[in-house]
C-alpha cells in the first residue's frame, strides 16, 4: 500500500469544534451558503487527489520534511553534522570556524592559481550574460548558500505572467513543510472539469490568495457543515434503528448500504479517505463515528447506497476539507511567513516563557546534552580529522560559549547532570587555587571582567575610583627655597653663572690664549680670546693625577684662587705674561672693582704666588696646546676665509650665454674647451684632496685654485704662466722638474713656486706604457690590491701609535706588487707622477716653507732629492712614519736642521705611495677625458641642430 | 627730501606671511609671494588685488617680472616657474633646477636668460628655450643669497638709463638703449661665504669681492657703481664696485635671522630696508644717517621694494600684509 500523507494529521489532538470556530473567526465567515458546489466538485474529482505524495528525501539531507514524525527522525540543528559533498566534515571560512579552508588554507588549488586568460568580449557584447554571484562561487560556496532564496514567481508580483507548474509548488521544501495545503487549494481553484493536477498558474500569489479566500467563503461553511453533521447524526441514529438489512454491521460498525453501493460504483476508494477514516475511528471516541468504523472494513463487499449515505460522505469530505482549512491558524509569532518552528524551538520558547514568568522553574529549561556540546562534534575538524582520537575542543568545554539565546544570561548547568560537574572539576580546582586564602563570601564576587580575584586580593567595595585632587602643600612663610649646605660654599661656586659656557669661555678655560706664544705662525690680529668680563673665570684644567708634586701645587692654587677677585688678578697676570696687553687693559677696565680691594703689598705677594702657579701651569698649557694645535689653527683658517680681499680670475662664459647676452664671446671655442677641461681636472683634484686632507689636516691644499687664478691674472709675475698657453709650459716644467734643482729653486718666491706646482697638477703627463700594463694587466685584482696597497703604504709610514688607520702591517702582497711596478718603471715618468700628486705637492710646499725659513738648508734639500730617486727605486717598507713627518713639518721653525734632514728622508716613501694612487687617478682621468670629449661632441651636435 | 611717509594702502589678501614683494618694471603694479604658496598681483595705487597665481607647492621666495611685463618668474623651494601674466598659467616649469632651496632669481633684459641662485651654492643659467641649464656657476662656497644682472650701457651716464638694472627687472620697458650700444653684461651673485662675485660675460672674468661678513642680500645702486649688501649682523654696507671699499655702513635696524632685502630709492638718495623690529628704516645714502622709521607692520618686515620713478615703497611682512608707503605730502591717487 502506498504511503500517503495528509495534512489532516496535523493538530489531530485538537478539538475539531474548537478549530471550526477558530477558523470561522479567522476567515470572518458568516454566510451560510450551501456547499453543493463543493460537493459536486469533490465527487467529480472522484477522490483521486486528496493529499500529497510525500517525496521522502535521503536521510543524509538532514532535515526531514515530516514534522509529525520528528520524534523519530528529526535531529536538531545543533546535532546535525554538516558534511560536504564528499562526506567530509569540513567547514570553511572564518565564520564557520573551520579548519583547513581552501587548499591548505590558501585560495589556491592543487594546480595553483591560474588566472583566466583574457579574451576580448568586444565582439560578444550582445551575448554577454550578466554575471551572477554564483558565477564566482565554487562548489563549496554554492553548498554553503543554503537555499535558493529567489523570489518565487508566484510571489513576484512583477513577474506573475511567467507560467509555473502547480505541481512544483508542494514539492518546494518550504511549502511542503508548511501547513498550507497549497496543492489542494490550487486544485480547488481549477475548473470543475479540469481535474488534472497540473495547471498553469498565471496569477500572482496575491491574486490567488484573494481568490482562495473568496472561494473558501463560498465553499467552506462550517455552519453548513455543522448542520449537515447534525443531520447526519440524526439520520444515522434513525438508520441504525430502522434499517438493519440495508446496512452492514461489522464489528459493531454500521455502514450505510447506499454509501457502500456508491463506493462500489466509484471504482476506487481513495485511500486518503480510508486512512482518514481509520485514524478517526481510532482516535475519536465519539460514537457517531461507529458506523464509519464498520465502513472501513466493509468497503469491498457491501452493497447499497442512498441519499443519506451519499450525504454523509459529502459531509465527511467537507469535514476533511474543514480539517484542512482550520490549519490556517492565526499568525501570532514573529517567524517568517511559512516558517514552521520545530519542536525544539517551541520547547525553547515555552521554556523561556516559563523561565521568565516563574521563579527559576527549571522544568521547562532546555537541557542540552553537555557531553555532546562540549565535544563540539557539530564542527568539523578539517585537516585534523584524520586523527580520530584528537578532540580539538577537549580543552575548553563548549559551555563557556553557551549562552541562553533568550535570557542573554549564561546557561548555568545545574547539578542535575553529573557529567557537567565532572568536567567542571579541573577548572574548579584551578579556581580554588586562585581563590584567595581569606576567601570569604562577604568579599566573594568577580572582577569587572568576570574573573575571580587573585589570591591575596579582595574585590574592593569601593565601586568608583575617584581621582582626588590634592592641593599642593602650603609652604611656611619662612621657608627658604635654597638648599643649605652643611659647610659654607665657596663664593665662586655661588657666583658661577648658570648659563652655558660660551666658546670663548671654553677656549679660555682650555688655555688657548697661550697658543700664539707657542706657535709663531699665528697672526696676532685675527684670533684673540676675549677675557671674561665677570667673575666666572675658571683656572686652567687640572693636571694628570700621577704627577704628585704638581697636583699639590694645584690644590693649593685652587684654594688660593678661590677668591674670585684674586682669580681674576691671576688671570690678568697670566695674560701679562703672554704679552697680551690689549686684552689686559680690557679686562682691567671691566674688573676694576675687584682690584680696589687689595693693597700694593698684597698685590706684590700675590704676584709672587701667581708666578709660581703660572710656572706650574704653563707647561700644562703648552702640553695642551701641542695637543690641540690643529684645532686652534682652525679658527685662523675660518677667519682668513672671511678676510677682506679682492681678486679677479678668469671665467669662461658659455658660448650660448654670450649669444643670449648679445655679446661676442671673449674666448674661442678651443679656449672654452680647454678651460672646461682644466676645471674638470681641478674638480677631480679637489675630490681627491680628501685623502691629503685626511693625513695632512687640511692645511694648504684647499686654497690652491684661488691662488692659482689670482696669480695668473693679477700678479702675472711669471710671464710664461698665462693659463691660455700653459700647456707647453707645463710640459717644459714637468720635464724640468726631473732635474733636482728645479723642484726647489732657491730664489723663486713662494707664490711662484706654488704656481708652478699648480700647473703641474693641472696637466698630467701620460705615464709610460709599462705602468699602464702593470695596472691593467689584471684589472680587478689590481684595483682591489691597490686600494689595499694605499692603506698598507700608509701603514708602513705610520707605524707610530698615532696612526689613525688600523690596518694590518702585513706587507707581503703589497710590497711584492709595488716592487714589480717599480721594476717595470723607468725613473723618468715616476718623477713626473710624483710631481702631480697632492701628497707630493703638499710636501713640496712644506719644503718650500722650510726653504724660506731656512735658506741655508737648501743644499740639504737638494741632496735629499737625489736620495729620493734612489729610494724610490729600492722601496723598503720599514720607513719612518708619515705622521711623524707631518708633525715635524708643522713645527718646522722650532725644529733643528737634523730633524729636517730626517723629514726629507721621510718624504720619499710618501711619494712612492702616491705614485700608486696617482696611477689610479691617471686612469680615471683618462676615462674622464674621453667622456668629456664625447659629451662635448654631443653637445656640439645638439647646438648645431 | 621728504622724510615723512605715510602708509597709503594696505594690501592684505594673503593667507600667510608675505615673503617677497616687487614692483613690476614700470612700478604700476606689484607682485607678492607668500607663504601661502600663491603669488598675487596688486595694483598698489588702488590697493586692489588683480590676480592670484596659484600653483606653487611651497612658500614663494622670489619673483621677477620680465622687462616687457608679459611673464613673471618665481621660485619656491626647488620649484622654478615661469608664468604668463595674461592667462595666469604656468608657461614653463624648470624641472630639477636645484637640489636645494632657490633663494634668488634674475632675468635678463630681453627675457632670454634666467638666473637662479640656490642654497646648493650654485647659480644656474637657463636659456628659456632650452630645457637644461646652459651654464652652472659653481664658484661660490656657500648658499647663494642674491643674483643680479647688470646690463647697463657703457659710457652712458646713469641718469640716461634709469632702467638699466636687471636684477629687479625694473624699468627696462622704457628708455632702453639702442641695441647697437655696447653695455655691461654682468652677473653678480652674493653668497653666504661673504663673496660678491661679478661674472663679466663680455670680458670673461670673475671678480670676487671677499667681504668679512656673510652677505644675506645684495643689490646694486641705480647708478650701478655700488653694491648694497646687507648681512645678519644688522648692518647694511655700501661697497664701491671698483675698489671694493666699504663706503658706508647703515646701522640701527635689526636684522639677525631673516633675509631682509634693502634697496636704494630711484635716485639713490636713500637706502631703505626692512627690519625685524617691524619698522622700515630709511637712511640717507651719503651721510648714513637714519632719516626715518616707518611703523605700521605688526611683524618682521621681510621684503622691501622701491618704486622705479617715485619715492614710493612697498613693504611686505610676516604679518601677512603689504603696505604701500608714499610721501606724506602726496595725495592718494
Amino acid at each position: 500500500m502506498k504511503r500517503y500523507h495528509s495534512n489532516i494529521y496535523e493538530e489531530q489532538d485538537q478539538d475539531v469544534d474548537d478549530i471550526y470556530s477558530q477558523l470561522n473567526r479567522n476567515l470572518g465567515y458568516k454566510g451560510s451558503t450551501s456547499s453543493s458546489n463543493t460537493a459536486k466538485k469533490v465527487s467529480s474529482s472522484s477522490f483521486n487527489v486528496i493529499g500529497n505524495l510525500i517525496q521522502f528525501k535521503d536521510e543524509s539531507s538532514g532535515v526531514l520534511p515530516n514534522i509529525t514524525s520528528s520524534k523519530d527522525n528529526y535531529t536538531p540543528i545543533w546535532k546535525q553534522e554538516v558534511k560536504d559533498e564528499r562526506g567530509r566534515k569540513r567547514f570553511h571560512g572564518a565564520f564557520t570556524g573551520g579548519f583547513s579552508a581552501g587548499y591548505f588554507n590558501t585560495v589556491g588549488s592543487k594546480e595553483g592559481w591560474t588566472p583566466s586568460t583574457f579574451t576580448s568580449s568586444k565582439s560578444q557584447k550582445s551575448n554577454a550574460a550578466q554575471m551572477k554571484p554564483e558565477d564566482f562561487m565554487d562548489d563549496e560556496d554554492l553548498s554553503h548558500q543554503a537555499k535558493d532564496l529567489k523570489t518565487k514567481s508566484e510571489y513576484d508580483l512583477f513577474q506573475s505572467g511567467l507560467p509555473t507548474t502547480a505541481s512544483t509548488l508542494p514539492n518546494s521544501s518550504s511549502i511542503s513543510n508548511s501547513i498550507l495545503p497549497t496543492k489542494q487549494l490550487s486544485n480547488i481553484f481549477q475548473d470543475e472539469q479540469d481535474s488534472v493536477i497540473k495547471s498553469n498558474t498565471k496569477e500572482s500569489i496575491g491574486l490567488k490568495l484573494l481568490k482562495l479566500m473568496d472561494h473558501q467563503k463560498k465553499q467552506t461553511s462550517t455552519g453548513v457543515l455543522k448542520t449537515i453533521k447534525l443531520e447526519n447524526k440524526k439520520k444515522r441514529k434513525e438508520k441504525s434503528k430502522s434499517s438493519s438489512g440495508s446496512s452492514i454491521n461489522l464489528d459493531g460498525m454500521e455502514i450505510p448500504s447506499h454509501l457502500l453501493a456508491q463506493i462500489q460504483e466509484g471504482q476506487e476508494i481513495p485511500s486518503h479517505i480510508l486512512n482518514l477514516l481509520e485514524n478517526r475511528a481510532y482516535e475519536e471516541e465519539d460514537d457517531e463515528y461507529d458506523n464509519s468504523k464498520g465502513f472501513e472494513y466493509q468497503d469491498d463487499d457491501i452493497d447499497g447506497g442512498g441519499d443519506d449515505s451519499h450525504q454523509y460522505l459529502q459531509s465527511l469530505l467537507h469535514q476533511h476539507q474543514q480539517q484542512q482549512q482550520y490549519l490556517f491558524t492565526q499568525k501570532n509569532d514573529a517567524y517568517g511567513v511559512g516558517y514552521e518552528p520545530t519542536n525544539e524551538i517551541r520547547m525553547m520558547k515555552t521554556a523561556f516563557s516559563n523561565d521568565s514568568s516563574s521563579s527559576g522553574a527549571s522544568s521547562g529549561k532546555i537541557q542540552f546534552d553537555p557531553k555532546r556540546s562540549s565535544k563540539g562534534s557539530s564542527f568539523g575538524i578539517g585537516a585534523l580529522e584524520d586523527d580520530d582520537d584528537y578532540d580539538v575542543y577537549d580543552s575548553e568545554p563548549m559551555q563557556l560559549y553557551d549562552h541562553n539565546k533568550f535570557t542573554g544570561k549564561k546557561n548555568t548547568y545545574p547539578t542535575t547532570t553529573t557529567t557537567t560537574k565532572q568536567q567542571q572539576q579541573p577548572n574548579q580546582s584551578i579556581i580554588d587555587f586562585m581563590k584567595p586564602k581569606d576567601y570569604d563570601t562577604k568579599f566573594s564576587g568577580r572582577c569587572s571582567d568576570g574573573t575571580l580575584p587573585l589570591r591575596g586580593f579582595v574585590i574592593s567595595t569601593l565601586t568608583k575610583l575617584e581621582a582626588k585632587w590634592f592641593t599642593p602643600p602650603k609652604l611656611p612663610a619662612q621657608f627658604n627655597y635654597y638648599h643649605k649646605y652643611p659647610s659654607a660654599l665657596s663664593k665662586d661656586i655661588i657666583n658661577r653663572p648658570s648659563y652655558m659656557i660660551s666658546i670663548t669661555q671654553r677656549s679660555y678655560m682650555l688655555g688657548e690664549q697661550q697658543q700664539p706664544t707657542t706657535t709663531t705662525t699665528a697672526t696676532t690680529t685675527t684670533h684673540q680670546p676675549i677675557p671674561q668680563p665677570s667673575s666666572n673665570v675658571i683656572i686652567p684644567p687640572p693636571p694628570p693625577p700621577q704627577q704628585q708634586p704638581r697636583q699639590n701645587i694645584i690644590k693649593d692654587s685652587m684654594q688660593y684662587l678661590n677668591d674670585p677677585g684674586r682669580r681674576l688678578r691671576f688671570n690678568e697676570y697670566l695674560l701679562t705674561r703672554n704679552n697680551q696687553t690689549a686684552s689686559i687693559t680690557q679686562s682691567l677696565d671691566n674688573q676694576s672693582s675687584h682690584r680696589d680691594n687689595i693693597s700694593a703689598e698684597e698685590r706684590e705677594k700675590e704676584i709672587q704666588v701667581f708666578k709660581q702657579y703660572a710656572d706650574t701651569f704653563t707647561p700644562l698649557q703648552s702640553q695642551l696646546n701641542d695637543r690641540f694645535a690643529s684645532a686652534s689653527d682652525k679658527p685662523l683658517v675660518v677667519n682668513s676665509k672671511f678676510k677682506k680681499s679682492k681678486s679677479i680670475q678668469k671665467w669662461v662664459p658659455e658660448l650660448i650665454l654670450c649669444k643670449r647676452f648679445d655679446v661676442d664671446s671673449p674666448f674661442t671655442k678651443q679656449e672654452i674647451e680647454l678651460y672646461k677641461k682644466e676645471k674638470e681636472q681641478e674638480k677631480l683634484k679637489n675630490l681627491n684632496n680628501w685623502k691629503s686632507k685626511l693625513n695632512l689636516q687640511g692645511l694648504i691644499v684647499e686654497n690652491i685654485p684661488n691662488i692659482n687664478n689670482n696669480n695668473n691674472d693679477i700678479n702675472n709675475n711669471n710671464s710664461s704662466n698665462s693659463s691660455n698657453n700653459s700647456n707647453n709650459n707645463i710640459k717644459d716644467k714637468s720635464s724640468n722638474s726631473n732635474s733636482d734643482s728645479d723642484i726647489k729653486p732657491t730664489t723663486v718666491n713662494n707664490v711662484n713656486q706654488e704656481e708652478k706646482e699648480i700647473f703641474v697638477i693641472k696637466e698630467a703627463e701620460r705615464p709610460s706604457m709599462d705602468l699602464f700594463k702593470a695596472i691593467f694587466e689584471n684589472d680587478d685584482n689590481v684595483d682591489k690590491e691597490k686600494t689595499k696597497n694605499d692603506n698598507d703604504v700608509n701603514n708602513n709610514n705610520n707605524n707610530d701609535s698615532d696612526n689613525t688607520q688600523d690596518q694590518d702591517e702585513d706587507l707581503d702582497p703589497f710590497s711584492s706588487f709595488v716592487q714589480n711596478v717599480e721594476k717595470n718603471k723607468s725613473k723618468q715618468p715616476k718623477e713626473d707622477q710624483v710631481e702631480d700628486d697632492p701628497f707630493s705637492l703638499f710636501l713640496q710646499e712644506n719644503n718650500q716653507n722650510n726653504n724660506n725659513n731656512n735658506n741655508n738648508n737648501q743644499n740639504n734639500n737638494n741632496n735629499n732629492h737625489q736620495n729620493i730617486t734612489s729610494i724610490v727605486s729600492t722601496f723598503s717598507p720599514s720607513l719612518p712614519p708619515l705622521d711623524k713627518q707631518v708633525k715635524s713639518n708643522q713645527f718646522v721653525k722650532e725644529n733643528s736642521n737634523e730633524t729636517q734632514d730626517q723629514d726629507m728622508w721621510e718624504e720619499k716613501p710618501i711619494s712612492t705611495t702616491t705614485t700608486t694612487t696617482k696611477d689610479k687617478k691617471d686612469k680615471t682621468r683618462e676615462k674622464e677625458r674621453e667622456r668629456d670629449r664625447k659629451d662635448r661632441d654631443r653637445e656640439k651636435e645638439k647646438k648645431r641642430e | 627730501m621728504t622724510t615723512s611717509y605715510k602708509c597709503n594702502k594696505t594690501l592684505s589678501n594673503h593667507q600667510g606671511s608675505v615673503l617677497v614683494v616687487k614692483y613690476n618694471s614700470d612700478g604700476g603694479y606689484c607682485l607678492s609671494g607668500s607663504q601661502d604658496k600663491s603669488i598675487k598681483l596688486w595694483n598698489p595705487s588702488k590697493g586692489t588685488m588683480v590676480y592670484s597665481f596659484e600653483g606653487h607647492g611651497y612658500s614663494v621666495l622670489d619673483i621677477q617680472t620680465s622687462a616687457d611685463n608679459k611673464t613673471i618668474f618665481s621660485c619656491a623651494e626647488k620649484q622654478l616657474y615661469q608664468w604668463d601674466i595674461e592667462t595666469g598659467e604656468i608657461i614653463k616649469r624648470f624641472n630639477n633646477a636645484h637640489t636645494q632651496t632657490i633663494n634668488s632669481i634674475a632675468v635678463n633684459k630681453d627675457t632670454k636668460l634666467l638666473f637662479s641662485g640656490s642654497s646648493d651654492r650654485l647659480v644656474k643659467v637657463w636659456d628659456l628655450r632650452i630645457r637644461d641649464p646652459i651654464q652652472v656657476l659653481d664658484d661660490a662656497k656657500d648658499t647663494i643669497t642674491g643674483v643680479y644682472i647688470n646690463e647697463t650701457p657703457i659710457g652712458l651716464p646713469p641718469q640716461q638709463c634709469k632702467g638699466g638694472h636687471g636684477g629687479g627687472g625694473h624699468g627696462h620697458s622704457h628708455g632702453g638703449p639702442p641695441p647697437t650700444m655696447p653695455s655691461d653684461k654682468e652677473v653678480i651673485t652674493s653668497s653666504v661665504d661673504g663673496c660678491i662675485r661679478t661674472y663679466d660675460v663680455r670680458m670673461g672674468t670673475l671678480a670676487i669681492d671677499q667681504e668679512e661678513f656673510p652677505v644675506s642680500s645684495m643689490t646694486l645702486t641705480n647708478d650701478k657703481k655700488c653694491f648694497i649688501a646687507s648681512s645678519n649682523d644688522s648692518k647694511i654696507r655700501l661697497i664701491d664696485r671698483d675698489s671694493y671699499d666699504i663706503l658706508k655702513e647703515y646701522k640701527s635696524h635689526v636684522n639677525q635671522t631673516y633675509k631682509i632685502n634693502c634697496k636704494s630709492n630711484y635716485d639713490d638718495s636713500m637706502i631703505v630696508s626692512g627690519s625685524e623690529d617691524n619698522d622700515i628704516y630709511i637712511w640717507d645714502t651719503l651721510s648714513a644717517n637714519l632719516l626715518t622709521k616707518l611703523s605700521g607692520h605688526t611683524n618682521v618686515i621681510t621684503s622691501i621694494d622701491t618704486h622705479p620713478t617715485k619715492n614710493h615703497f612697498i613693504s611686505s611682512s610676516t604679518d601677512g600684509t603689504i603696505k604701500v608707503w608714499i610721501p606724506s605730502n602726496e595725495n592718494d591717487n
